[in-house]
């Protein structure tokens, strides 16, 4: 036997709702990047070989394993060692997709920061406990 | 969570012969109605987008690679312009792709009625000899691109990229200014505020414009199947091998898949750990390669 279903009630598959899109934010160094690199390396979402590469970039560098080389793509960014631009990538679980906004922590990028945060629907704020509050936390806070 | 809970509405559907279609009234420009289907959401914010762009820009072209994308943004168009596509398509001819993409353009640039522009690229002789191979071969399209936005004296530029498929485009704006050698200044990127996106910019500036940048690639086939838009077969496996990305042919591979159907590259796509354009050569030939592309104009 089989049952018709109407595109109106067939269930919705948990990809297929709108990601919620998540900023993180903070002082520069504090880890905003590394944090994400390696909750998608926890997570099990970096692609093949990804982690071989960004290994690979950081012994070029003389760095320990950086995680930050997975969002800071580009070659100043690896170089200084900083997030310049903002950048969105695309993580999900298994009860929803999420976009995850990087931004940068150094003052002089504070409208690429902006123009992350503005479309995000919640912000996790980063704080080095050892280091504490400073003042671009105060500001992206 | 109210969105978890929401009925899907049922979706107009557009009329590919008539080209008649209509947004809804309770769809805000932005997508940002939680109620709304995700795709719903997608396609309405690129519509704005492209909307956008043509209320702005009187010499406008749209790029047509033949892929996949840029055949949901030509789609996309045809919906936000009432099945009309309003600027220019443009395809740069490498002379290297597969025989199959050349048979569908022929196809589609007729039955889409697209005014469609076709420009050889020059000779790999002519480009900078420094980029490793693949890199090499892929800047002839920009080269071409750049000569056709002068013979055109086009001001800007729609390009289907998104920020899911490589680690430099998700840094991209919509709208996104370029140098006066179509340059890309990553380190000077205008803000970009909810849906306000700058449009003013001095004279003579250049932009392309990125109305899928939101889109991930899963987003893009359960488009595909909800739309039925028409694809290059090279997608779909056969023999165990399908393309999932698609280029030139001598720096494109195809990926191991039994996916012949789109629903099963959906379900592919869900487990999938290969990156999309693992099978792009110019990607990863070294650590810089892309973005010497890009930062030198390549979409």
């Amino acid at each position: 036997m089989s049952i018709a279903v109407s595109p109106s009630t067939t269930p919705r598959r948990d990809d297929e709702l709108s990601p919620m899109k998540l900023v993180i934010v903070g002082y520069v160094d504090h880890g905003k990047s590394t944090l994400i690199g390696r909750l998608l390396h926890d997570t099990g979402s970096l692609p093949d070989g990804k982690m071989e590469a960004v290994r690979a970039m950081s012994e070029r560098r003389g760095m320990p394993m950086e995680w930050a080389f997975v969002l800071d793509a580009l070659q100043a960014e690896r170089d200084q060692g900083i997030t310049i631009d903002t950048t969105q990538i695309f993580f999900k679980t298994p009860r929803r997709p999420y976009v995850i906004i990087d931004a940068p922590g150094h003052k002089e990028f504070l409208k690429n920061m902006v123009s992350g945060a503005a479309s995000a629907d919640a912000a996790i704020l980063v704080v080095d406990g050892k280091d504490g509050v400073q003042d671009q936390t105060r500001r992206h806070g | 969570m109210a969105g978890d809970t929401v009925e899907i509405t049922a979706h107009p559907r557009f009329d590919s012969r008539s080209g008649r279609a209509y947004l809804p009234a309770h769809r805000n420009h932005s997508g940002m109605d939680a109620a709304m289907n995700h795709l719903d959401a997608l396609e309405a914010q690129s519509v704005y987008i492209l909307r956008e762009a043509f209320n702005k820009f009187e010499r406008l072209g749209m790029l047509w690679s033949l892929g996949k994308d840029s055949n949901v943004m030509l789609w996309l168009a045809r919906k936000a312009f009432l099945g009309h596509v309003p600027f220019t398509a443009l395809f740069c001819a490498t002379g290297k792709k597969f025989p199959e993409m050349y048979a569908f353009q022929d196809r589609y640039s007729v039955e889409w009625k697209l005014n469609f522009i076709r420009r050889d690229c020059p000779p790999i002789e002519e480009i900078d000899p420094t980029l490793p191979p693949a890199a090499r071969s892929a800047a002839r399209k920009t080269e071409a691109l750049k000569r056709l936005i002068a013979e055109l004296d086009l001001q800007a530029v729609i390009a289907g990229i998104r920020r899911d498929e490589e680690a430099t485009r998700a840094k991209e704006r919509v709208f996104s200014p370029r140098g006066e050698n179509a340059e890309w200044d990553f380190r000077d990127q205008p803000p970009e505020f909810w849906d306000q996106f700058k449009t003013d910019f001095a004279p003579g500036t250049h932009l392309r414009i990125h109305p899928l940048l939101h889109w991930t690639e899963l987003d893009i086939w359960l488009y595909i199947q909800r739309e039925g838009i028409p694809l290059v077969p090279l997608y779909f496996a056969k023999n165990g091998k399908r393309y999932r990305s698609l280029g030139d042919m001598d720096i494109t591979n195809p990926i191991d898949s039994d996916a012949d159907t789109v629903e099963k590259i959906i379900a592919e796509l869900r487990t999938t750990r290969v990156a999309e354009r693992s099978g792009r050569a110019m990607d990863h030939e070294s650590e810089d390669a892309f973005e010497r592309l890009r930062s030198a104009g390549y979409m």
